[in-house]
């Protein structure tokens, strides 16, 4: 029988053949690599003002980051999935000696590893950057405070995007369509920026990145926040109906 | 040897009888053909020999064992290539072969070689998207091959064929089942090429077996039995075989003779056209 890592390791391989994919996955560098590049001056001349050099240089940069991986963690499954829909792969590997729940937990894993790829470097070319700017300029000041924003942003991040990926594969295992299973969400998810301090702000899990960047700026921890509880659970919740209540619904896609 | 002993298998979907209530033998190495007009029940047939369906009334046994409870086991033992492509047609034909190898964790060597045998090797750089449906055919064949099944379904493999590819493809089966002794199942409406390849018909009508008989090579239809429960009308009844497990090959000849008490006529051979129309239209 074939376990997750053996069908990851296939998938893996197939997804590589994928160089849209594969250039998506660069996206977030770019990105950090261009606004670092706007940022430049402001980050300069705030140096001498003795604010946190870290929260002045990444910022806006975090914020706008704070879109584009919620972003990815809805994508990224439809791009997965809908290559599965399209070759009919769900019910070609469903008579291969697998167990269903590996094959979609290997999905998961994927996605999650693309994920954990684009968030973390990201994070780390952003500290780079800015060890860089400090080294060049001699600013002092990126050595003198530790850029927790920075680690706070990964963490709570990582943890947002892996929740919402775990939803939108589930949303896109039983739904192909992508006006059903991702445009309402990507929809959401733009005045989502507005809504994070809303009295109901829990029940918009595509709020819960602006949430984050808000609690950074103000400066209190984002794991003690209901945000990160929920996605904790979330997440647990997620993985077990993927890996065992998932498959049990597989007459949908064979009949 | 019996790979697969079928007994009084039921299924439905929706409160809708889709199986009723089916037995049969399949044994190996043989070329089984399932026929039956749209919606008869090969397909939901074929799901649920291979272990993907599994919520049926009545008994399954694949190798002498249930495949209830046992479908990892029953799955590693039969490919079956569907209605529907199993390739990705987005990547090569070598892509697709690497990453069932890496899959099903098998040797590349195997691949290689089956690339060769189906005459695909000069193609191993084309997307799947750029191959003729004859070729992607063999791809899905190739791929089924990598595991050396002990069965292959194959859901209507002539579909879009021409007939240079269809013949290619009779012989390969023919070939593959006569040398490496794995038996197919193949359901479809190619009554030529059925004809020409299988050596045991099962006809299926509204979920129900109508005829199941095996044919000697190069000789006419042999019925190995109909049921008493087949819902042959009576004109067709009086004019061709009527219940026993025996073998009634020896009844051919156009005679009467009486047959654990019951009469048994057999007044024509029906060419495999006839005998679909005769059992199947209404």
């Amino acid at each position: 029988m074939m376990g997750i890592t053996q069908i990851l390791y296939a998938d893996i391989y197939r997804i590589t053949k994928n160089k849209i994919v594969l250039l998506t996955l660069f996206i977030p560098q770019l990105l950090v690599l261009l606004l670092s590049y706007l940022q430049f001056e402001n980050t300069i001349s705030a140096a001498a003002t003795g604010y946190d050099i870290w929260v002045i240089y990444s910022k806006d940069i975090l914020m706008v980051l704070s879109f584009v991986l919620p972003l990815f963690a809805i994508v990224y499954p439809f791009v997965i999935l809908e290559n599965e829909h399209r070759h009919n792969g769900l019910r070609t590997h469903s008579i291969l000696p697998l167990k269903m729940g590996n094959y979609f937990v290997s999905k998961l894993l994927l996605i999650w590893m693309f994920l954990v790829y684009t968030t973390i470097f990201s994070s780390l070319l952003l500290l780079i950057i800015g060890y860089i700017i400090g080294a060049l300029f001699g600013i002092k000041e990126f050595v003198l405070y530790s850029p927790t924003i920075i680690g706070g942003f990964t963490v709570g991040i990582l943890l947002i995007s892996l929740f919402v990926s775990s939803v939108h594969l589930v949303l896109n295992i039983f739904f192909k369509n992508f006006l059903i299973n991702t445009l309402p969400f990507l929809l959401i998810l733009f005045p989502s920026f507005f809504l994070y301090n809303w009295k109901y702000y829990f029940l918009n899990i595509y709020s819960y990145p602006f949430r984050l960047m808000n609690s950074l700026q103000l400066d209190y921890v984002i794991i003690n926040d209901l945000t990160s509880i929920i996605c904790f659970i979330g997440l647990m919740l997620s993985l077990i109906i993927i890996r065992y209540l998932i498959p049990k619904c597989q007459y949908i896609w064979i009949n | 040897m019996d790979v697969y002993n079928i007994q009084n298998l039921s299924f439905s979907i929706k409160k809708k009888l889709i199986i009723d209530n089916i037995s049969f033998l399949i044994k190996s190495p043989s070329i089984v053909g399932l026929l039956g007009p749209n919606g008869a029940g090969k397909s939901t047939l074929i799901n649920l020999l291979t272990g993907v369906q599994t919520r049926y009334n009545g008994n399954i046994r694949f190798l002498n064992r249930n495949i209830r409870g046992n479908e990892i086991e029953t799955k590693c033992e039969i490919a079956a290539i569907l209605d529907h492509s199993s390739t990705y047609d987005t990547i090569t034909v070598r892509e697709n072969i690497c990453y069932y190898i890496k899959l099903l964790n098998v040797k590349p060597k195997i691949g290689e070689d089956l690339l060769v045998e189906f005459e695909l090797d000069s193609y191993k750089n084309h997307k799947v998207s750029e191959l003729s449906s004859g070729y992607k055919q063999r791809l899905k064949i190739v791929i089924s091959l990598l595991r050396s099944p002990t069965v292959i379904f194959l859901d209507e493999p002539w579909l879009a064929l021409d007939p240079i590819n269809a013949s290619f493809l009779s012989k390969k089966i023919n070939e593959i089942c006569s040398v490496r002794k794995i038996t197919f199942v193949v359901s479809g409406h190619d009554l030529s090429e059925l004809d020409e390849l299988c050596n045991h018909l099962i006809f299926l009508k509204e979920g129900r077996i109508v005829l199941d008989f095996y044919r000697k090579q190069g000789s006419e239809f042999m019925v190995h039995h109909v049921k008493k429960t087949t819902s042959l009308d009576d004109r067709f009844k009086n004019r061709f075989f009527i219940d026993t497990k025996k073998d009634l090959g020896l009844i051919i000849n156009a005679r009467t003779e009486e047959l654990d008490g019951m009469e048994v006529i057999c007044t024509e051979i029906y060419s495999l056209k006839e005998l679909y129309f005769n059992l199947l239209t209404n």
